[in-house]
């Protein structure tokens, strides 16, 4: 156990971890045809976003923050300004909750570890979990 | 490592040749000799008059030449950044900011600056000399609905003392929830007793309220950015957004390429009591038709309840984004530029994954009030690439025009906020 706990901060910061890294790409392939079809259109090819508009994707801590929030994102929606650097965007982002648990994971995922970005995988279960938080908070 | 100690060094050059050029706005080169990055047309020149400026939107130029840019994000705590070039050598040397809202619209008449924000339009005079207003600015037009798109108020003003402000529709077509697939459109679509549309004021009355005294001029125009008064005719022109995301919303109607290039930016002659579509039509340039959309029953070939709508004057492939319209009205550039359209197209994002389009300022001959020949490219180069894959691949992205006291043309820039000034030279 004690072992368990001294070989994750290793793994975290291990440089030779591409291997783990590129398996998490690999995990997410259906994720790139998702975000190709549901997110694309707005936050573009590259996750730059659009000026004023829609946020970028990249290298932003809503993106590679604590993946519970990010879940929330996508299945409530998000409207009203909001800042990221100096930039403020003002478009609604319309909630993807049609989209399943499995679905979301894999867009979240390729979003995470894609176009420069490095964070945890999101699981189906964190994604389920979440939803069944937003159902009983009304 | 090299080039970066080769930048510092000649940075530190450029400030020992220019030490009291220290204001934000001084371009870094004089010289220019590369139209600040444009490409034109033969004969025509453009020097950078002001850089760096913030987040740059409309803009106006005063007879004595200052030039008011809004600004669509507050720099320094300010939304407005007055310009003037007090040695005359052709750039701005002074920049001064003024005004505690973020703006958009931006206009001169008379002795008076007329400005918007999100939900209101404001003017306040201009004192000989001044660079900066001294007096408090005036609300004339407010009580517009906050929304979270489309939500400039840029405006147009007449000869008959009458202020047009453009509203725009907080939707992509009235769907409820907006841009989700599979979701039909509100039917009547109650967004157009508020939005999507033109709203008259008298321009000299202060305190007018959108419900209380403003005068429902237009409808069914999804949003119309780029404004402008024919004094040729005495007509108002816009040229709208068209809606977004055919095929993201309908695959199996549209192709991704369909949903690219359609629907137009449209061109239009706005009269009183006129009503263009939105959100039921759409304008498809291809095929010049005006067609029922997908969210009330379109099926690409339907015109329906479209054929009451109408029509443009003239229709831009889908996307570019016309922000600014301008009519030429000066003697500077050559006669066939006279009473012509000068057209800001922003630039595309909602061709994705397709490359993007527009991101130049083009030109419209016009004849008798319509137009007398095909748009052309007028300035370009503003992104800076060749290929555009999605906005942020754009250093520069045309947004606002003015004329300046000479006939020259001023283009501003939303991104940093830069500003070129268009001067022609008979060869």
């Amino acid at each position: 156990m004690r072992l368990f706990f001294i070989t994750i901060p290793f793994l975290l910061f291990n440089p030779h971890l591409t291997g783990r890294i590129a398996l998490h790409d690999q995990a997410a392939s259906g994720g790139q045809e998702l975000y190709n079809k549901y997110c694309l259109a707005c936050h573009q090819t590259d996750g730059s976003g659009v000026p004023g508009m829609f946020p970028p994707l990249v290298k932003t801590e809503k993106v590679l923050g604590p993946a519970g929030e990010l879940v929330k994102i996508i299945l409530t929606g998000l409207s009203g300004t909001i800042e990221i650097g100096d930039e403020m965007y003002d478009s609604a982002m319309p909630a993807l909750d049609y989209l399943s648990d499995k679905d979301i994971s894999a867009i979240l995922t390729f979003v995470r570890n894609n176009w420069g970005n490095r964070a945890k995988p999101v699981s189906p279960k964190e994604v389920a979990k979440v939803r069944s938080e937003i159902k009983k908070t009304p | 490592m090299k080039t970066l100690k080769r930048m510092l060094l000649s940075g530190s050059f450029l400030l020992l040749i220019f030490p009291g050029s220290c204001q934000q706005s001084k371009p870094s080169d004089k010289n220019q000799g590369d139209n600040g990055g444009l490409t034109l047309q033969p004969g025509f020149s453009a020097v950078v008059f002001a850089d760096n400026l913030g987040s740059g939107r409309h803009l106006a130029a005063r007879d004595n030449g200052d030039v008011y840019l809004a600004l669509r994000s507050l720099k320094n705590g300010k939304g407005i950044v007055a310009l003037r070039d007090k040695n005359n050598d052709g750039v701005a040397d002074s920049a001064e900011y003024f005004w505690n809202t973020l703006t958009t619209g931006m206009d001169i008449r008379g002795e008076y600056l007329y400005f918007s924000n999100l939900t209101e339009v404001y003017r306040v005079l201009l004192f000989p000399g001044q660079l900066v207003p001294v007096e408090d600015p005036v609300l004339i037009a407010g009580g517009f609905p906050s929304q979270n798109q489309h939500q400039d108020k840029t405006f147009a003003l007449d000869g008959a003392n009458n202020l047009y402000v453009n509203v725009g529709a907080p939707t992509n077509s009235c769907t409820q929830p907006d841009r989700t697939p599979g979701t039909p459109g509100l039917d009547p679509c109650p967004q157009l007793e508020r939005h999507a549309g033109i709203w008259r004021f008298k321009a000299d009355v202060p305190g007018q309220d959108q419900v209380r005294d403003g005068y429902h001029y237009a409808s069914g125009i999804r949003n119309s950015i780029a404004l402008d008064w024919n004094y040729t005719n005495n007509k108002l022109y816009v040229v709208q957004h068209g809606r977004d995301q055919l095929s993201y919303l309908y695959p199996d109607l549209y192709s991704v390429q369909e949903g690219a290039d359609l629907p137009a930016e449209e061109f239009f002659i706005v009269e009183d009591g006129d009503f263009f579509g939105w959100p039921y039509c759409y304008y498809d340039q291809i095929r010049k038709i005006k067609l029922l959309a997908p969210e009330y029953g379109g099926d690409k070939n339907a015109v329906g309840r479209c054929a009451d709508a109408k029509g443009p004057i003239m229709a831009f492939p889908g996307h570019l984004a016309p922000n600014d319209l301008l009519f030429y009205t000066g003697s500077r550039f050559p006669e066939r530029y006279r009473n012509g359209a000068f057209i800001a197209f922003h630039g595309s994002w909602n061709r994705a994954p397709l490359e993007q389009e527009g991101y130049y300022v083009a030109f419209v001959p016009f004849m008798n009030g319509l137009p007398s020949g095909d748009m052309e490219i007028f300035a370009n180069g503003f992104a800076g690439v060749d290929i555009i894959k999605s906005p942020g691949n754009a250093k520069y992205r045309p947004m606002g025009l003015a004329q300046g006291p000479g006939g020259e043309l001023y283009i501003s820039e939303s991104n940093v906020g830069r500003i070129w000034k268009i001067d022609y030279t008979p060869r």
